[in-house]
């Protein structure tokens, strides 16, 4: 088995959804750099599979998105958090520590 | 459906697909691209950087294929819905076909009726500057509305207002047109040469009239454009040209756009100068409008035309008794319609409101009746917002179908009601459907049915989950459990009862019109008018011609009696005689109206004699001058006393004595619902003949053919004689309240029809809702018709509240009907309660046929099926 695990089922959406929280408006890339930044190499993300995470959370009217031009000068697409998807990102996180504090206790005990 | 879901594919790809397509491609290449740039920095060769891009990004195909996954969950899962709503409602076909025909109703009939009402009542008209068209009629002590005005009068008013910035005159006339093949009797124009500016028209070719030639009233004409594309074929070389009109030969000088009229005033052939003569006086048929001064207000400038007219009224006697009456021009065209129209609108907006009561009531009965389906499918995991999504879905859709039906329905009463001959609504050129109005009406009806439906979806709480999903069936524990159905349902009897209240008094007083005695027989009573022109025949020569006129007729086989007239019957032409006669006590006057009438003019138009003789050829020349009385006359002149053979005086013309020869009965000479007041008949000596009336065998015999030739016969140069029966007169004058009649009826069937659907629909869906109840009641010993009298009493119950809601509505509502009634008060007792008995038996039918369901019930089956 490798070291680095898939993304779990579930888990990405709230990773981006967090991502775009922290450093605020920003474009697919970016998002996905930072998502392999922050797991310091621990997860094998197919940087492709934001993109249908993305559409799924603009569906949701969690993001907003529009078109800018990046550091770079390249005409990119820019997601935004929502007022709704603020909450849910504060509601979802709450939820994942609370999962994360019951399996911890399982797995340790 | 396969239609449908093939449009909506095609629209898919058309508009959505398409454009997520490019934003993606362009997505996943700027990515790959600024992956690239990074790889490039840290020293890769370009090829080599974009195609490790690439594979970090886990191919670009595959990404586009996940993505376009996310994409089709959505839009599947709203197809989803709409196939499952199309399946329901083919399930549940009754109440589709009730909900979309009654939001079609509601949506056609208010969008139809409001566009035309708008366009006739409320827009502003289609001239520059509108609110400051003016028009100024003339007035007399007694005449409760204001009238045309004297050419003198219209002449001075010019001169010396300060008021108005253009002020013009205007006269309708006929005149013979000699110059083509067929000689035609056209409808001509006379106009200031102010006329055209005032509306701010120009002639589409040539020029409009010169002040010189309208003072002199020179021999120029304009045509109307419509006229001359239709006589002319719209050629350029017709200026100049002439035009014989009344063996007067005019120059055409300019060709004005089609049908340039005032609306009321109707669109004429020819415009001719009018040629206003200072020295006509003392009442005229001049209309004359204006445009006020931008500082001036209708108020100061009714003041200044009150002033001048008085000061006219001291320099000429005629005049005296007249005054001036401002009123803005739309007023003074709309004035007719607006009463009954308002009618017209709030009844429509009472089926309105009906009609969203009933979709309102019949989906809250549906959503309620699909809790348990709803809750299951929550407690399968459906989120509130989804369900909430499928009732929205479903509610559009029947919103969809219905507003496209709606469409239609407003489309054909908007063409109907270019096509009304009954009435005469003003600028009918202008009506159009009004998109607003549409969505207006739509969004109300489709809000209705959201409302009612997605309200009860959000009320599925989930701790009620458990107990709908397992029981399905409730226990209301009494009857009616919905409150807010019932007082609906209550509403729309209320405002049934109104709509009828109305239609009922729309009959009431037609089946008044039908039944005034008008004092001669209308049937088979024939006339006909072979309009001389008026140079070549003068008083005698036009008496000539029409006596040879019936000299030919009278042996016809099916004449029976012929004589001839000024005015026939129904025509409301005013003749007033000043009349001195003498009681017993002293002199006395009245003011009667005259019809100048030749021998045999009883005899045809049947008008009773009850004393005395009817006129005789050798009455032309008698003196003292014969004349006929009615009884009115009679008595108010005479008193009790015998009149046959008694003189009196008059003020008309040449001021004979006169002496009573007979005396009539009272005949409607002036029009069906105007009350006869004092009449007088003179011999037609010396005055001008119109009319040839002729009493024949029976209502099917046509003479039109033989008239035609005798006329030719007599002078070949006239236009096709006008034949027209009392009949059609009579028809004429009822065709207003039977148009009325008819909408309104409408209107009010329409709402019956409806609040019957809604307490049916309430009353099935109780006995539904207790079918478990009434089976349990039934199995221990009720019978089927205590069950009945049970729902029968619900449904009396709500009938009796809106009944009692609808008869306050009548009364305070009706109101607005009363200019067109006859005879009927807008609160008849007898209407209102007649109204009711039908409203109510209707509804209770309905109660009825509802409740009978309920004892179908087979309390075994019903018992089992828990």
């Amino acid at each position: 088995m490798s070291a680095k695990s898939e993304v779990l089922q579930g888990t990405l959406d709230l990773m981006v959804l967090k991502t775009i929280e922290t450093l605020g408006e920003l474009h697919g890339y970016g998002i996905a750099r930072r998502i392999e930044q922050v797991a310091q190499g621990s997860i094998s993300l197919n940087q492709g599979t934001i993109y249908p995470a993305l559409v799924r959370l603009e569906q949701r009217g969690w993001v907003s998105s529009r078109w800018g031009l990046s550091e770079t000068g390249r005409k990119a697409r820019y997601y935004a958090l929502t007022d709704s998807g603020r909450e849910h990102v504060r509601a979802e996180a709450d939820t994942w520590r609370r999962t994360v504090k019951l399996m911890a206790r399982f797995v340790e005990s | 459906m396969s239609s449908l879901r093939a449009l909506l594919i095609r629209l898919r790809e058309r508009f959505i697909r398409d454009r997520l397509e490019t934003r993606l491609d362009e997505e996943i290449q700027c990515h790959v691209e600024m992956l690239a740039d990074d790889y490039v920095r840290s020293g890769l060769p370009r090829e080599e950087a974009l195609r490790r891009a690439r594979l970090a990004l886990g191919g670009i195909d595959p990404t586009k294929e996940a993505v376009r996954d996310e994409w089709s969950t959505w839009l599947d899962s709203l197809w989803h819905d709409i196939r499952f709503a199309g399946r329901t409602f083919g399930r549940d076909w009754k109440f589709t076909v009730a909900t979309v025909l009654t939001l079609a109703l509601c949506v056609g009939a208010t969008t139809g009726i409001f566009s035309v009402v708008n366009s006739v009542l409320f827009r502003p008209l289609p001239y520059p500057d509108p609110e400051r068209l003016t028009v100024v009629l003339s007035t007399a002590p007694g005449v409760d509305h204001g009238f045309y005005s004297a050419p003198g009068v219209f002449v001075d008013w010019r001169e010396r207002t300060t008021s108005f910035e253009n002020l013009s005159g205007l006269r309708r006339t006929t005149a013979l047109w000699t110059g083509a093949s067929q000689s035609q009797e056209l409808p001509v124009g006379r106009a200031s040469s102010s006329f055209f500016a005032l509306l701010g028209l120009s002639p589409v070719l040539g020029r409009a009239f010169t002040d010189q030639e309208e003072k002199s009233g020179q021999d120029v004409a304009l045509l109307d454009a419509s006229f001359w594309q239709r006589e002319f074929g719209a050629g350029t070389g017709v200026l100049n040209r002439t035009i014989v009109l009344d063996d007067t030969s005019y120059t055409i000088v300019g060709v004005l756009p089609a049908g340039v009229c005032l609306p009321k005033y109707g669109a004429v052939d020819v415009w001719l100068p009018l040629a206003a003569q200072r020295g006509h006086r003392g009442g005229g048929d001049i209309l004359v409008a204006g445009r006020l001064r931008p500082e001036v207000t209708l108020q100061s400038a009714q003041a200044e035309m009150n002033a001048l007219t008085l000061g006219i009224g001291k320099e000429h006697q005629e005049d005296s008794r007249h005054g001036a009456l401002l009123m803005p021009m739309r007023e003074w065209m709309i004035g007719e319609v607006q009463p009954p129209f308002l009618a017209v609108l709030g009844a429509v907006v009472f089926l309105l409101l009906i009609g969203c009561t009933n979709v309102g009531s019949l989906l809250a009965a549906r959503t309620t009746a699909r809790r348990r389906e709803l809750a299951i499918r929550a407690s399968l995991g459906a989120g509130r917002l989804r369900l909430v999504r499928q009732m929205l879905v479903e509610c559009l859709l029947l919103g969809l179908a219905g507003g496209a039906l709606g469409l239609g329905l407003a489309l054909a009463i908007v063409h109907m009601a270019q096509r009304i001959s009954a009435i005469t609504i003003p600028r009918l050129e202008e009506i159009r459907i009004d998109a607003w109005l549409f969505i207006a009406a739509a969004a109300i009806s489709v809000g209705c049915a959201v409302l009612f439906s997605v309200a009860p979806a959000l009320g599925i709480g989930r701790l009620e989950l458990r107990v709908d999903a397992s029981k399905g069936q409730q226990w209301p524990g009494k009857m009616g459990g919905n409150r807010m159905r019932s007082a609906l349902v209550a509403a729309e009897i209320a405002l049934a009862l109104v709509l009828l209240s109305g239609a009922g008094l729309m009959a009431n007083t037609f089946l008044r019109l039908l039944s005034i005695d008008l004092g001669f027989h209308r049937n088979a009573l024939v006339t006909v008018n072979a309009s001389l022109p008026f140079n070549q025949y003068a008083e005698e020569k036009s008496l000539d011609f029409y006596r040879r006129l019936a000299e030919i007729l009278k042996p016809l086989p099916g004449v029976r009696a012929i004589s001839v007239s000024d005015w026939p019957p129904l025509v409301p032409v005013h003749f007033p005689y000043r009349l001195t006669g003498s009681n017993g006590s002293g002199r006395t006057e009245c003011e009667a109206e005259a019809r100048h009438v030749d021998a045999g003019y009883l005899r045809a138009t049947g008008i009773p004699l009850l004393a005395g003789r009817e006129f005789e050829r050798t009455d032309d020349t008698r003196r003292p001058r014969p004349v006929m009385l009615n009884k009115t006359a009679a008595r108010l002149l005479f008193g009790e006393a015998n009149p046959i053979g008694r003189q009196l005086a008059s003020n008309y013309a040449d001021r004979h004595v006169m002496e009573v020869v007979g005396l009539v009965g009272e005949a409607r000479q002036l029009g069906l619902t105007e009350t006869p007041g004092a009449q007088i008949y003179v011999p037609l000596a010396y005055r001008f003949a119109n009319y040839v009336v002729i009493r024949t065998d029976n209502e099917s015999c046509d003479l039109t053919n033989d008239i035609r030739a005798a006329v030719q016969r007599l002078d070949p140069h006239l236009p096709l004689p006008t034949v027209s029966t009392a009949d059609t007169l009579f028809d004429q004058e009822v065709a207003a309240p039977r148009f009325y009649l008819r909408l309104l009826g409408a209107l009010g069937l329409a709402g019956l029809l409806l609040a019957s659907i809604g307490v049916y629909g309430v009353l099935a869906y109780t006995v539904e809702q207790r079918t478990h109840e009434f089976g349990v009641r039934m199995a221990i010993g009720a019978t089927g018709s205590q069950i009945v009298r049970l729902l029968l009493g619900f449904g009396l119950q709500l009938t009796l509240v809106g009944v009692c809601l609808g008869l306050l509505g009548a009364v305070a509502l009706t109101r607005i009907l009363t200019s067109l009634l006859y005879e009927v008060r807008p609160n008849d007792p007898l209407t209102l309660g007649a109204a009711t008995i039908g409203l109510v038996s209707i509804v209770f039918l309905t109660c009825w046929m509802a409740a009978w369901r309920a004892t179908r019930i087979d309390p075994l089956k019903c018992l089992r099926w828990e």
